[in-house]
């Protein structure tokens, strides 16, 4: 007798086992995610994942929808094509910190500035863990990895602000020990316009975690349990992470504006009138 | 009536609570051993303390969570939402349908 | 199919290269293009940016080529057809995604306007000297089509090509132009959209419990599908099976690039497109493309009054290199004169091919402006001695 966990439906069983660590945070948080698609209104046919380079760029190839696994840091642009070549498909890009942050951060940035219509869902275990756990932009200050064997001295980034200032109409951070509030701001996001972002910490015990001696993956989001402090609403200048300290989580900003193609939809009729033909499907 | 669906066989019925009389778990766990792979989220996030890492392997060679205090279950899948490898989950017994999962057949 | 009248600018008119490559990419029915951009290149997209929206098209200003590159990928799978333009720094970025495109079999068009280089180089100026780069420009084995128009009215009609030879091989198309076929002014004529041809995307009407989307046909092409339609299609960069699905071992990479490299490989002569001139009797080949062969058949002219039997080879298609041709030529003729505008890229093929059965010379030229028809003369008249 097959047991069916609740999100077989979403997950390519032909493929499973995944290739995620004991304890990944990866799959925790797609587990969260699947689960709300499937309590979404949204039809599954019209959902396309997209995907970069990384332990969290492997996601694509797990899900059961139209699925993209593109090059490193590219997600992005990829995505945007996608979404401006069928407007009616509604697209997340589900990529790492490392992928998404440092070689896709000009992307990121222009993206969330445009405000694309896209979910964006940051993965960050702190490190490059595909690769053998070298540090990203995100590494605490102090943290190890095998880049930073004395120690990280570079000041990570504060994901939510550079979401933010960039122009990101969504922006919330959960862990993986916020599984219920994971799976709602995920829901939430999907009703979104606009470039949405979710950060989600993640435990990589067998690199990060190991490296930095945090226990394992229950030890991780134990601490994640113990550190976090909800706190919606808080100003993004003052969520950035450090190796001690508490972790704010919570939904940041969730402010409309027009979207890429709602602004261009609007500019183009108030200059060409009737003679504007917005794109069609054409294959 | 919900049907454990365990690998090893217990009952999810306690033969007497602390009054004495005979209790039935609100919820039940199902897993699949071979799915898991040890971390053991599952059994530090119960919220009730049903589960307990078995101190058999599954096939890859990997200890898997069993349902050691059944009875406490409330079928809140918890541990379904922690899970990283889709290996368990929790299932309301009262409700059958059960957040919309389909059964097993 | 025809084209889609809407996009066809039926007529008579004075157009530089580059807007006769823009309204080729209408007339293809190309109604998504994402462009950065670079000189010589950008007044293609300037055109596209200002043509698209009455006619239904999206163009996006993207944030560097490396984005566009993969822009235009991104929205093939939406169901677009789908366009870039570039010239030599930015195509040097957009190699990572050539390779995407090429293992995804994703049909698209690339133009690159070629200019001096290597580096910033000329950025006003005319080169030839990106066709080995568009050739083997990304890493790892795979092949692709370069087709190089010598004028704005073969840029019109190459560009409709590309989309066409994209959409029946499943390989990313190159307009290898240049900045003086992409300036000059010259008149292009534009059929009715009824006498122009369309390559229709080879969608699948398998459905989505039988359809696996790397499984190629007898021509080694497979039959394509897009995100939206239920098909939940794996698209990756991973070397992959015939569901999609990546397959980390030298088994899944010899079937897989193979077929590929096959694809073309064993359907160059469909594919291949040469101008001969004088080729029946001559002694001496002239073989040259884009403006340089404008310039090399005023050579020519000039080297046949002088007596010298010489033909010529003007290639449209650069990529896949007409080897059967040019391997028949050598047989018979004493030499091959390859005047290209860079220190030697097509050459190397044509001497590879002649495999020491003719002689090779080479016409060289740094960029930044054409040969001299007596430069080039110069080599004949060396070939003929």
């Amino acid at each position: 007798m097959t047991i069916l966990h609740p999100v077989d439906t979403l997950l390519r069983q032909e493929r499973m086992p995944h290739i995620w660590c004991p304890g990944c945070g990866i799959g925790t948080s797609v587990n969260c995610f699947a689960r709300a698609l499937l309590q979404s209104t949204l039809e599954l046919k019209q959902v396309a994942i997209v995907s970069g380079i990384g332990c969290t760029g492997r996601v694509a190839g797990y899900m059961h929808l139209d699925s993209f696994h593109t090059t490193h840091g590219r997600a992005i642009p990829f995505a945007t094509g996608l979404k401006l070549g069928n407007p009616n498909l509604k697209v997340v890009v589900y990529s790492g910190d490392g992928d998404l942050i440092s070689i896709g951060g000009n992307h990121f940035i222009h993206a969330a500035r445009r405000n694309v219509d896209l979910m964006v869902v940051c993965i960050n275990n702190f490190n490059y863990a595909m690769t053998g756990g070298q540090a990203a932009p995100t590494s605490p200050l102090t943290s190890l990895a095998t880049t930073t064997p004395y120690g990280n001295y570079e000041t990570p980034f504060n994901l939510p602000n550079l979401a933010e200032s960039s122009g990101a109409v969504y922006v919330a951070r959960w862990t993986v020990f916020h599984v219920r509030q994971l799976v709602r701001a995920y829901a939430e996001a999907l009703t979104r316009k606009g470039f949405v972002f979710i950060e989600v910490l993640a435990p990589c015990p067998t690199l990060y975690g190991r490296r930095n001696r945090l226990g394992d993956a229950v030890e991780m989001v134990e601490q994640y349990k113990a550190s976090a402090v909800i706190k919606n609403g808080a100003s993004t200048r003052e969520v950035g992470l450090g190796m001690t300290g508490p972790i704010v989580v919570g939904k940041f900003v969730d402010q409309p504006r027009p979207t890429f193609l709602e602004a261009m939809h609007e500019q183009m009729r108030a200059r060409l009138g009737k003679k504007y033909v917005p794109l069609e499907m054409t294959t | 009536m919900g049907k454990t669906l365990h690998v090893k066989e217990q009952s999810s019925e306690k033969e007497e609570g602390a009054s004495g009389a005979p209790r039935k778990a609100r919820g039940h766990v199902e897993i699949d051993p071979e799915r898991c792979k040890g971390c053991g989220l599952c059994v530090a996030f119960c919220p009730q303390g049903v589960l307990e890492m078995d101190p058999q392997f599954n096939k890859k060679g990997y200890h898997y969570p069993v349902a050691a205090r059944a009875e406490q279950c409330v079928g809140c899948d918890m541990c379904g939402h922690y899970c990283p490898d889709f290996a368990i989950h929790g299932v309301r017994n009262a409700d059958k349908s059960n957040n919309g999962e389909k059964k097993a057949e | 199919m025809i084209a889609d009248a809407r996009g066809v600018l039926t007529g008579a008119h004075f157009l530089s290269g580059n807007e006769a490559t823009c309204e080729g990419a209408l007339a293809a029915g190309c109604r998504f293009v994402a462009g950065y951009p670079i000189t010589p290149s950008t007044d293609i997209v300037e055109r596209i940016a200002s043509r698209f929206p009455t006619l239904g098209g999206t163009f996006i200003q993207m944030e560097d080529e490396i984005a566009s590159s993969i822009a235009i990928l991104g929205a093939v799978w939406a169901g677009q057809k789908a366009m870039t333009v570039t010239s030599g720094p930015g195509f040097s970025l957009m190699m990572e995604h050539i390779g995407l495109a090429a293992i995804s079999e994703t049909p698209c068009v690339i133009v690159d306007v070629q200019r001096g280089g290597p580096s910033t180089g000329l950025p006003t100026l005319p080169g030839q000297a990106d066709l080995m780069q568009a050739r083997w420009g990304s890493h790892g084995d795979y092949e692709i089509i370069a087709l190089a128009p010598n004028s704005p009215q073969e840029s019109f009609e190459m560009t409709i090509e590309a989309f066409n030879l994209a959409e029946q091989w499943r390989v990313p198309v190159f307009l290898m132009a240049d900045e003086c076929v992409g300036h000059m002014v010259e008149k292009v004529v534009i059929p009715p959209a009824e006498e122009i041809e369309i390559y229709p995307r080879r969608y699948t009407k398998q459905p989505p419990d039988q359809y696996m989307p790397f499984r190629a046909g007898a021509d080694l092409v497979p039959e394509m599908a897009r995100a939206g339609q239920g098909y939940n299609l794996h698209v990756t960069g991973l070397t992959h099976d015939e569901r999609g699905y990546p397959v980390i071992n030298a088994a899944c990479q010899e079937q897989l690039v193979r077929r590929l490299v096959d694809k073309i490989r064993l359907h160059a002569d469909e594919i291949v497109s040469c101008e001969e001139y004088g080729l029946e009797d001559c002694e001496i080949v002239l073989v040259s493309f884009g403006i340089t062969s404008r310039i090399a058949f005023r050579a020519l002219q000039l080297a046949r009054k002088e007596g010298l039997r010489v033909g010529m080879l003007r290639l449209r298609t650069i990529w896949p290199f007409p080897e059967t041709r040019v391997r028949e030529l050598a047989q018979r003729v004493g030499a091959f004169v390859v005047a290209e505008m860079n220190l030697g890229q097509m050459v190397y093929e044509v001497e590879r091919c002649a495999a020491g059965k003719a002689r090779t010379l080479l016409a060289p030229h740094a960029g930044g402006t054409v040969h001299s028809p007596a430069q080039i003369l110069e080599l004949i008249r060396k070939a003929a001695q």
